[in-house]
């Protein structure tokens, strides 16, 4: 899976936000604020990745058990396939 | 093709409907373009379908009007500029800008600053203002002829102060923001539908003004003392 083409990520007040451009902006509207693991997920989906390669990722960056990991890497994906963002 | 001088910028406008031109009119200028955009039938198609509110009367020009300034605020970037959906007063030689939804009372509030300090106060613009850095870095808002229901426009440019964003209370009070807690409500009153640069340039240009200007919350009544309560967290 992968996150689709469009967006621009940059910080704004000290906060990350991705938004959607081009082609992208008139199919999604609004965006996206990337706190925490939010950000590792989010670079990890710039290249074809699969769920387990990025539980791994957050298990190497952050002081977690895999459970935690997981549940926070599975919700944040819900919510990106729900909203029609991730390819695959 | 309409000539006009906008936030210190020459803009030429290729457009259609006689609207334009009386709505521009405090601001027509000759020279030479920094930059032209022309506005077509499906822009105005586009702008008509995108309207949340249509006025009473609204023709093919007053949606040309709002096409042609969706398309400045595309080019704005580039000359360290955004468009900001805010109303903004001068207050002492100075900009304040007030920003919340529609339908919060900004207008109710600004009328206010006028009733508590008189002469002290005018308008700069209602609706959507130009926000740009001067080269030494500096920001300053200006009057734009796209200025809202009252038309609260004047071609002027004046450092600004501090942004307030409004909400209605039962009381009036006002909180200083930092600017991780300004950057959401800021976000949803700027413009970023556009090209992935354009973008960029604009979040950098909202994560440079988080950093210079005051920011305050204000949870605000109608009445009067509302403007007494925000002139005071702003100024001190």
């Amino acid at each position: 899976m992968k996150i689709v083409s469009g967006f621009v990520v940059r910080e704004v007040g000290g906060k990350t936000f991705a938004v959607a451009t081009g082609a992208l902006a008139k199919k999604f509207h609004g965006m996206i604020t990337l706190g925490g693991s939010g950000k590792e997920i989010w670079e990890a989906l710039q290249e074809e990745t699969t769920e387990d390669k990025i539980v791994h990722k957050l298990l190497d960056v952050y002081d977690v058990d895999r459970e935690t990991a997981a549940n926070d890497v599975s919700a944040f994906l819900a919510k990106l396939r729900k909203a029609g963002l991730l390819l695959a | 093709m309409l000539i006009v001088g906008i936030a210190g910028l020459v803009i030429g406008i290729e457009h259609r409907y006689p609207y334009l031109g009386k709505h521009c009119a405090a601001y027509e200028t000759d020279g030479t373009p920094d930059f032209s955009v022309t506005v077509t039938e499906e822009m105005i198609e586009e702008e008509k379908a995108k309207a949340v509110e249509i006025p009473a009367g609204a023709t093919p020009g007053y949606f040309e009007s709002l096409a042609a300034a969706r398309e400045i605020a595309h080019r704005l970037p580039a000359y360290d500029a955004f468009l900001f959906h805010a109303a903004v007063i001068e207050y002492k030689g100075e900009a304040i800008a007030f920003t919340a939804p529609s339908g919060t009372g900004k207008s109710t509030h600004i009328k206010n600053w006028k009733r508590a300090f008189g002469a002290d106060v005018g308008i700069v613009n209602g609706d959507k203002p130009i926000l740009r850095f001067a080269d030494n870095g500096a920001l300053y808002a200006y009057g734009t002829p796209w200025a809202g229901k009252e038309g609260w426009s004047r071609n002027v440019g004046l450092p600004l102060r501090a942004v307030v964003f409004l909400e209605r209370g039962k009381e009036n009070e006002a909180f200083p923001l930092s600017p991780a807690d300004a950057a959401i409500p800021l976000m949803n009153q700027i413009l970023l539908e556009s090209d992935p640069g354009t973008v960029a340039s604009t979040l950098s240009l909202a994560d440079r003004m988080l950093g210079q200007v005051g920011l305050f919350r204000l949870a605000c009544t109608p009445d009067v003392g509302s403007a007494l309560v925000a002139k005071n967290a702003i100024f001190g």
